[in-house]
């Protein structure tokens, strides 16, 4: 796409980010303080961009956006007021859930409360089985139930009956009986989710129906404030990694949380690339918390077992493992005397002691400046004045604490604690699902992610490192890396060995229609199948893909060469099909960024820690690095957003578009 | 990357303890990963009912990833048992035998001696709970069981793999005694195969640190889950606190069986004495010291900090005293394959209800108290035989500060429920209601949570077997809070007694309606919104 402008939107808690890409390719970025209602920091951000690259926002020729309006809903749970509408006996299954506790142990915890409270939760005599319809709905009965849900307000409706996701006649006769009498958005557990275990589908269901008005709203403003100021109507980043348009999204509000997580990892994984490794492991090290993630065979892992706040969304989502330590995270000594990093962090307001606000607990970020890693008149994005006195007294107050030497031990074990945290979460998410990660590449990114990288790199015997340019802000750059993706789901329960080849195929045909007519030009779209399937006995399932022209013996090949990498074993058992899948795919082409370096390199020198003690440190300033510089450790280079922290015995070059690839000497 | 900085390899600081302390737990969670990888039973893949540990080479707890409680204390039972038999490095023990280092015998365990540089560092211990492990009945739960030869195959600690090689002629004897020999294999390979991710682990760990430090770190790691736990028992008011519960019989009689305790606490630990406790029954409710312990364990861990590691630290200052030939020690051959699920839930009950005394901030009131074990299973087994077994939530007890929660597992048990849309293709089983029980939980200031009611029709011929508690006496009630409701059991409408076992026609509805949990505090101070609130949901009524 080259000649167009082409904008990038992503909300976070407390910046909006923007990228604009320019028909030369130059690549323009901008932060704004995010605005309650999110649209209006939108637009701010636009502009801020488009004055900083000389033109006008009516020269924006695309505009993608991530946003967190669902997914605050649901922390928050001031979403809208929902109705749930389930076959007779089963109303409380939202309530009840797989009947498990939290926690073993904790005798105060608590279940997160249903997002539809019991009294506007309703029963219709009516019932399905697996074999079909054994009672219809008396449409009668339906009008009553519509009634009372008027009578308490409710601004959206979920509907879940049992078996709707292979039988949905039931399900849709009262759908649209709802839907005739209410005015408010009626969202069907088969449309939303056609796949059996009533817990996980009408939790799921419930999730669209809860935040449906919110979206609705948002992307309304949105477009309105966005076409004021003539910037094209926004397409959506979805949690499932690929983008929609805003009449798609509005109609499946559900695949809009975690859109920002996912944009991220996309821009990771596509400014990565494929490389001369077998996967990529993104890490995002943020103020209160970090994402990490893998990619594999250039395609970012998905889970359909996602859980926010403890409720299950079964739509496909990129699969984000997060853990409770950032920068900003505090250092405490517990009862036991061993160091500990977080889960308390000290925010924005005051921050880390170093920010001079007040702050006086030692988190990672004073640790950092205390090792000499941050420093000098650019730290914290030249805002901030940085108070390296405060930051030493509140690391010597923790060794004191910890019985280490100094504040200088304990920065150095503040920053390894934290490192050991992210390494066992990277372990989490390779090594115990059977990937090693010796073979990968680390992508960091997020303020934090860059300065600790190449130690957890170390600790996990990692050669290869990642630093993207835009890496302070990657999700909006992944914005407009990413592809359109709509993804549909349908349960099959049969036996592979017997399965009708008619049924399936039409099943797969209903799919791929349905894919293709939420795709902006389904032509040009390509669709591919999935199966999810299990041996007989198992109630969990893999998915494999399925060629056109569904072939059993080929699939049956597939699953067990899946299920033997996944669980080390085959079985001879018969294998039963679970649920078909479809997803559709319009590529979009990848931003090719003219990689522009401004200024001098070196910027001085000053004392950074690295393995026994203080040496003498080369700074530089990245944007002062040209395509193909190389860099060797120690150094450190800072940029606006982030600082990379290059320890001795690694080295590397600046990409043509300013990614730094980074690799470890032999020792 | 080897590690430098040293003024003494053993000296374990702040930070080293720390992230070593990490880095062990990180082992043992990894075994637990490759365990539910790689294993075949629902019961390890899906329900978790697994563990896996790491000891140091004193047969003393290092780490242990347990995913349900009643392992808590059994893993170091399972390993001081095994240091009897002399292992050697290349051995792996596989032994079941609640009266040696067992629970009950579908859990299977595995212990192997951790060899590094040739000697041994320490041991790996994996348990699982295997779908069958022969005896009466296909999955080898028999209600009816009278002594533990009719349970299953017994395996005390005997050497499944002996230098390295397995030792055939055992695994034959082993898959010979039960059904489906091909799966049990496969699991008893996912057990070898986590128990060897430990050695490898701890290979590199002791090529990162050195293996002198490796061992201190073992001991530091104790020592920090010991000193957590004692500052937190520092603030527990000493003194003797006790507490008599009883089980409403064993299968065989109705008789009640007495459970009694008496908690001593000081400073410097625990001590618990199941004196007064009734003797070992005839019927299947028996337990071994083993779950005894884990539910005391349990218990502290709810009222002290629950996220304290659990390991040899945190068990010294806890001593625990049961009677010989007692329900909760019985000699063999008592059949005990309830007193996991049963037995636990009321030892459970009975130390909460002592400590309650000592703490009652930090107690909730009784919460079901039972597992309400439903098993219907095809009556002639053949081909087309099916056996479909599910525990049953209920309400959690009320709290100091809030209402207990309604319709959860409760206790030593959290495993998940079976989807109705599972249930109905897999068996042939029509599910009429799955709902809260209205009106269960005990009344008061923060009421009990509700029970459930499950109602579930059968298709075809079967046999119902129901193994459940509470259905006589009620959950309890503290702090002037009123009891939870009992549970009740029916059949097409008619109330069945807690225990039995009936052949039923098609066309029969079994309806299992679980117990509330007991309310905290007088009812008469309940906050008005809060009744409000259950008046609308129709969850309680209030007058």
């Amino acid at each position: 796409m080259a000649g167009t402008t082409r904008v990038g939107v992503d909300v976070g808690g407390t910046f909006t980010d923007v990228v604009l890409l320019l028909p030369d390719d130059e690549l323009v970025t901008a932060k704004v303080p995010s605005t309650d209602d999110q649209s209006v920091g939108v637009v701010q951000g636009i502009e801020k961009a488009c004055a900083d690259a000389g033109i006008d926002p009516t020269d924006v020729d695309a505009f993608t956006h991530a946003m967190t309006v669902s997914v605050n809903a649901l922390l928050e749970e001031d979403g809208a007021k929902t109705a749930l509408v389930t076959t007779q006996g089963f109303r409380d299954v939202l309530e009840i859930g797989r009947q498990a506790r939290p926690d073993l142990y904790d005798v105060d915890v608590d279940k997160p409360a249903p997002l539809v409270p019991r009294r506007r939760r309703f029963e219709v005599a009516e019932r399905t089985t697996v074999d079909g319809v054994l009672t219809e709905p008396d449409e009668d009965e339906v009008r009553e139930v519509a009634e009372r849900i008027r009578d308490c307000d409710a601004e959206s409706v979920a509907v879940s009956l049992l078996h709707a996701y292979q039988h949905p006649e039931n399900e849709r006769r009262v759908a649209a009986v709802l839907r005739d009498e209410l005015d408010v958005p009626v969202s069907a557990s088969h449309e939303v989710l056609a796949e059996f275990r009533e817990y996980e589908r009408t939790s799921t269901t419930v999730v669209d129906a809860y935040v449906t008005p919110a979206i609705d709203a948002y992307i309304g403003r949105l477009e309105e404030r966005a076409g004021e100021r003539g910037v094209p109507e926004p397409r959506i980043m979805q949690a499932n990694g690929g983008i929609a348009s805003a009449k798609t999204v509005r109609e499946h509000a559900v695949t809009t949380t975690m859109s920002g997580p996912a944009a991220g990892v996309v821009g990771a994984a596509e400014t990565a690339g494929g490389g001369d490794v077998d996967g990529l492991v993104t890490f995002d090290m943020g103020g209160t918390s970090s994402d990490v993630s893998l990619v594999r065979d250039g395609e970012v892992e998905r889970t359909t077992d996602a859980e926010i706040n403890g409720r299950p969304i079964k739509t496909p989502m990129v699969d984000v493992n997060t853990v409770g330590a950032g920068g900003g995270s505090i250092a405490w000594v517990d009862a036991g005397n061993a160091l500990r990093v977080g889960p308390r962090s000290a925010g924005a307001n005051p921050g880390p002691a170093c920010y001079g606000r007040g702050g006086t607990e030692p988190t990672v970020t004073d640790a950092n400046v205390v090792l000499g890693y941050i420093g000098g008149s650019s730290a914290l994005g030249g805002e901030l004045e940085l108070d390296v006195e405060a930051a030493h007294d509140a690391l010597s107050r923790l060794a004191d604490e910890a019985g280490l030497d100094d504040a200088l031990a304990a920065a150095q074990g503040v920053f390894r604690v934290a490192n050991a945290n992210m390494a066992r979460a990277i372990r989490a998410v390779t090594v115990e699902r059977g990937h090693d990660p010796r073979g990968f590449g680390l992508v960091a990114f997020g303020g934090a992610g860059p300065m600790h990288a190449a130690a957890v790199a170390e600790s996990l015997d990692m050669d290869t490192l990642v630093v993207p340019h835009a890496c302070g802000v990657l999700s909006a750059y992944g914005l407009l890396a990413a592809d359109e993706k709509h993804d549909s789901v349908r349960t099959l329960r049969t036996p592979l060995a017997g399965a009708s080849l008619e049924d399936v195929e039409s099943a797969y045909d209903d799919l791929t229609d349905g894919v293709l007519s939420d795709v902006e030009r389904p032509e040009e779209a390509t669709v591919q199948r999935a199966a999810d399937l299990r041996f007989v006995g198992q109630s969990f399932e893999l998915t494999v893909p399925v060629d056109e022209g569904f072939d059993a013996e080929t699939v049956a090949e597939r699953f067990r060469d899946a299920h033997e990498s996944a669980y080390g074993y085959v079985m001879d058992d018969p294998i039963e099909l679970v649920n078909l899948r479809a997803t559709a795919v319009l590529g979009r082409e990848s931003p090719s960024v003219a990689y522009r370096t401004e200024g001098k390199a070196e910027k001085g020198r000053r004392e950074a820690f690295f393995g026994d003690g203080f040496h003498e440190t080369p700074v530089f300033d990245r944007i002062g690095l040209g395509a193909s510089d190389s860099v060797s450790g120690p150094c450190i280079l800072e940029q606006n957003e982030s600082t990379v922290v290059v320890p001795p015995r690694w080295s590397g070059t600046v990409n043509g578009d300013g990614t730094l690839v980074l690799g470890r000497d032999e020792q | 990357m080897s590690h430098e900085d040293s003024n003494s390899d053993t000296d374990i600081d702040a930070v080293t303890l720390e992230i070593m302390r990490n880095q062990f737990e990180g082992v043992a969670e990894e075994m637990g990963q490759v365990l539910i990888t790689s294993s075949y039973s629902p019961n390890i893949k899906e329900r978790r009912d697994c563990s896996t540990a790491l000891f140091d080479a004193e047969g003393r707890l290092v780490a242990q990833a347990e995913h349900i409680p009643v392992h808590l204390g059994a893993m170091p039972e399972a390993v001081t048992t095994v240091l009897d038999y002399d292992p050697e490095p290349g051995d792996v023990f596989v032994l079941n035998d609640p009266f040696e280092g067992g629970t009950h015998l579908p859990d299977v365990t595995m212990v192997s001696p951790v060899t590094v540089d040739g000697e041994v560092l320490g041991y790996a211990v994996s348990r699982a709970h295997h779908a069958d492990v022969g005896g009466m009945t296909p999955g080898s739960m028999p209600a009816g069981a009278r002594e533990i030869y009719q349970e299953g195959i017994r395996l005390p600690p005997v050497r499944l793999v002996k230098g390295g090689e397995v030792n055939e002629d055992v695994m034959a004897l082993l898959l010979a005694n039960v059904r489906n020999p091909g799966e049990r294999r496969a699991d008893i390979r996912a057990q070898i195969a986590a128990n060897e991710r430990a050695e490898d682990r701890l290979r590199d760990l002791v090529s990162e640190h050195g293996r002198s430090r490796v061992v201190a770190a073992f001991d530091a790691v104790i020592s920090y889950s010991r000193d957590r736990l004692l500052a937190e028992l520092s603030e527990l008011p000493n003194g003797t606190y006790s507490a008599r519960d009883v089980l409403e019989g064993d299968g065989v009689t109705d008789d009640e069986i007495p459970i009694e305790v008496a908690v001593t606490v000081r400073d410097e630990g625990i001590s618990v004495d199941f004196a007064g406790t009734a003797p070992q029954v005839a019927g299947n409710v028996n337990a071994p010291l083993a779950v005894a312990k884990s539910a005391v364990y349990f218990v502290i861990r709810c009222v002290t900090d629950p996220e304290i590691p659990p390991n040899g630290g945190c068990y010294d200052p806890i001593s625990v005293s049961v009677p010989d030939g007692s329900l909760l020690n019985p000699r063999p051959p008592a059949a005990v394959v309830g007193g996991n699920v049963e037995t636990s839930q009321r030892v459970t009950d009975v130390v909460f209800a002592a400590l309650a005394h000592a703490v009652p901030n930090r107690v909730p009131a009784g919460g079901q108290g039972t597992m309400n074990n439903l098993t219907i299973g095809s009556r002639d087994g053949g081909d087309d035989g099916f056996t479909y077994y599910e525990t049953i939530a209920g309400g959690f007890g009320g709290r100091p500060t809030k209402d207990g929660m309604d319709g959860v597992q409760v206790g030593m048990t959290n495993t998940l429920n079976t989807p109705v849309e599972s249930l109905e293709a897999e068996y042939p089983l029509f599910v009429e209601e799955y709902a809260l029980r209205e009106n269960s939980g005990g009344r008061g200031r923060f009421r009990g949570g509700l029970g459930v009611v499950r109602s579930v029709t059968v298709e075809t011929d079967a046999t119902v077997s129901l193994l459940t508690e509470r259905r006589r006496v009620a959950p309890r009630g503290i702090a002037g809070g009123a009891d939870g409701t009992t549970g009740r059991n029916e059949i097409d409408g008619e109330s069945v007694p807690a225990k039995m076992t009936r052949d039923v026609t098609a066309g029969t509805t079994i309806t299992v309606l679980t117990p509330g949990g007991g309310g905290h505090g007088p009812a008469a101070e309940r906050d008005p919104d809060a009744i409000e609130t259950d008046r609308n949901g129709g969850k309680m009524e209030w007058d």
